[in-house]
């Protein structure tokens, strides 16, 4: 399902990276279009 | 985000997330595919239908290994209600 | 065997500062899009005996115990403290809770431009030196010897509009900024920056006023300061350039010491600890004091969620810390600075958190041949949780919590079915202000050397996180951590 998917990922530094997130889904064939995490402090 | 999801078009395009408080998916996955519920953003009356999952619901699409090393410490401290709350956002927003 | 520094002092300190609520970052560009957000902000402020019964802020100034405010009930700020107690309760153990009328007066006293950054109202600056007067540890600041901008003939429309201060009802006059040609058309150098600068100075020149007269020593005797806050001071040609450390020693007569300051976002209090640690047990200084000032910026950072929901805005404090690290004296905590003691996660970690939990967590445990469990307890992201949950941020201090204790369980130190029971006996409630750098860790370490002092406990770990990322220069994230213990001279004892 994810091979060819466009991404927008959405982290939060005290829940999960989207760094991390990132890492998961390109590993599955997905490509990143945008990454942003928050830090809510 | 607007400009991009015109760009790229909504057809091959997901969003996921990596936050686990409820308000928070909430907002952002009614906003994604509904629009901006607060009617004030740049999404507010703009329904783009994207579809956003948590990263947690994706497990089976990602190779074991890589999953182990990024997401194992993730899904150890979340407590299980807490994923099943996230799990029921998420499905109902996309059902919306 | 090997000689440790000790934490010899703390201080902590609040600002109750409702009126500079609108210059916080997200007030002010909330404000700038809609003005009717200011009037609404205006009647959700809370008043100062509200802010001194808070229960988190008399448990950042020690009155109570982070263990006593978890059995409080919640929310806090519909369960406050009796107000019988007040004038006890402005003071702390550790502190105090200035209000907003001293604090301005506090904020006079840190301008040394010429002309000075504020415009007051007639009046206004004999009325607020009359409370520095009264005031037993700022008195010893010396007058900046402010006036007016004279020959100005007060005409307002010779002088920029400026940021007006406010106390309540009563307009006290202006923030001006730089009037100098030499600051025209910089933007580091207009009224919100600097007067972000400015709270930080003086709220930290509070800290180290209240340092000095806990320990009772003299501000000549502090041979080196470190200021560790989140201002960038500084203009157009070195924007963050620093020298904070300094303009706060200056304000407090510490005349005999040199400074810097550490920048590493929220986790600089826990980077200048040890830096200030490694200085003393180097023996490079003798008296290191490591200051934090409060953070302007980060006022009203959640009142959109206190705005939605009609309730009090609750982050409308500006706090500060000082340290006081010095050479062993057989009795204060020390701190282990041997190789391999302090926890840092190295570039190569990368960004994924089991990664660098292992760097700043597990492996300073494993190198000083300790276990999870033979630590009493962490301290970790303390930011009080009512503010951060409103606004739908979770409880940080518990996700902290969660994270150490699923490092334990990864680490084969734990079973997954303990993780609960094991939070509740090394955790606390997060009890600090949303000030950034100030709840990251250090705000326990008075509580746990009162309770070591008692010997209740032996060894806590602090560890501060920072999110580097924010930076747009790198991905990365960073820890420091170290662990204090209560000074083995005392064992027996």
């Amino acid at each position: 399902m994810l091979e060819g998917k466009k991404i927008m990922v959405f982290g939060e530094r005290d829940d999960i990276s989207g760094k991390a997130v990132c890492t998961c889904l390109e590993a599955a064939g997905a490509e990143i279009v945008y990454e942003a995490t928050a830090c809510f402090v | 985000m607007k400009k991009l999801a015109e760009k790229i078009g909504t057809e091959e395009l997901l969003v996921v997330v990596g936050m686990n408080q409820p308000s928070i998916l909430r907002i952002m996955a009614r906003t994604f595919h509904d629009g901006d519920p607060s009617y004030a953003g740049p999404l507010a009356g703009i329904a783009l239908g994207l579809n956003t999952y948590h990263i947690f619901e994706l497990k089976n699409m990602i190779p074991a290994e890589v999953w182990e090393s990024e997401m194992g410490m993730y899904e150890l401290e979340i407590e299980d209600k807490a994923r099943e709350e996230i799990f029921q956002i998420m499905t109902e927003a996309r059902r919306s | 065997m090997i000689r440790y520094p000790v934490i010899k002092n703390c201080a902590y300190c609040l600002a109750h500062t409702p009126d500079l609520v609108r210059y916080g970052s997200k007030p002010r560009r909330e404000i700038a899009k809609d003005p009717g957000i200011e009037v609404k902000m205006d009647s959700l402020l809370r008043n100062y005996s509200e802010a001194v019964c808070y229960p988190p802020n008399q448990t950042f100034l020690g009155n109570l115990s982070p263990d006593e405010l978890a059995t409080l009930p919640r929310p806090w700020y519909m369960n406050p403290l009796a107000s019988d107690s007040d004038a006890l309760q402005k003071r702390g153990l550790f502190g105090e809770i200035l209000d907003q009328k001293t604090f301005y007066a506090l904020l006079l006293l840190a301008d040394v431009l010429s002309p000075p950054l504020f415009h007051m109202q007639e009046g206004v600056r004999e009325k607020l030196q009359r409370r520095v007067a009264e005031h037993h540890l700022l008195k010893n600041i010396p007058s900046s010897n402010q006036r007016e901008v004279s020959g100005m003939a007060r005409s307002e429309s010779l002088l920029p509009p400026g940021l007006p201060l406010r106390n309540g009802e009563a307009e006290y006059g202006y923030f001006l900024g730089d009037l100098r040609e030499e600051a025209r058309g910089d933007s580091n150098l207009q009224g919100p920056e600097l007067l972000e600068n400015i709270c930080t100075k003086a709220s930290a020149a509070l800290a180290l006023q209240w340092l000095l007269h806990r320990e009772g020593i003299e501000p000549g005797q502090i041979d080196f300061l470190i200021s560790c806050g989140e201002e960038a001071c500084g203009d157009r040609y070195q924007r963050g350039g620093g020298g904070m450390a300094k303009a706060i020693g200056e304000m407090c007569g510490c005349l005999n010491a040199a400074g810097m300051d550490i920048k590493n976002f929220c986790a600089a209090p826990v980077s200048a600890l040890v830096t200030a640690g490694s200085l003393v047990q180097s023996g490079v200084f003798k008296r290191v004091a490591v200051v934090g000032g409060g953070s302007l910026a980060k006022l009203g950072m959640k009142s959109q969620a206190f705005l939605q929901n009609n309730m009090v805005i609750l982050d409308d404090t500006l706090a500060s810390m000082a340290f006081l690290v010095s050479e062993d004296d057989q009795k204060s905590p020390i701190i282990r600075l041997e190789q391999g003691a302090v926890g840092t996660v190295p570039i190569g970690a990368g960004s994924a958190e089991e990664e660098v939990f292992r760097h700043y967590l597990l492996k300073p445990l494993e190198n000083l041949g300790l276990q999870f469990r033979d630590i009493d307890k962490f301290a970790p992201e303390l930011q009080n949780p009512e503010i951060m949950e409103f606004a739908g941020s979770g409880d940080v201090a518990m996700k902290n919590y969660r994270k150490i204790a699923a490092m334990a369980v990864r680490a084969g130190q734990m079973d997954k079915s303990e993780m609960g029971t094991w939070i509740n006996k090394i955790g606390m409630p997060g009890f600090a202000p949303t000030q950034g750098h100030i709840p990251s860790a250090v705000p326990y370490i008075g509580h746990a050397m009162e309770a070591m002092k008692k010997g209740e406990i032996k060894r806590v770990m602090f560890l501060a996180r920072a999110s580097l990322f924010l930076n747009r220069c790198t991905n990365l994230l960073d820890g420091v951590s170290f662990i204090m213990e209560r000074n083995p001279a005392l064992s027996g004892k």
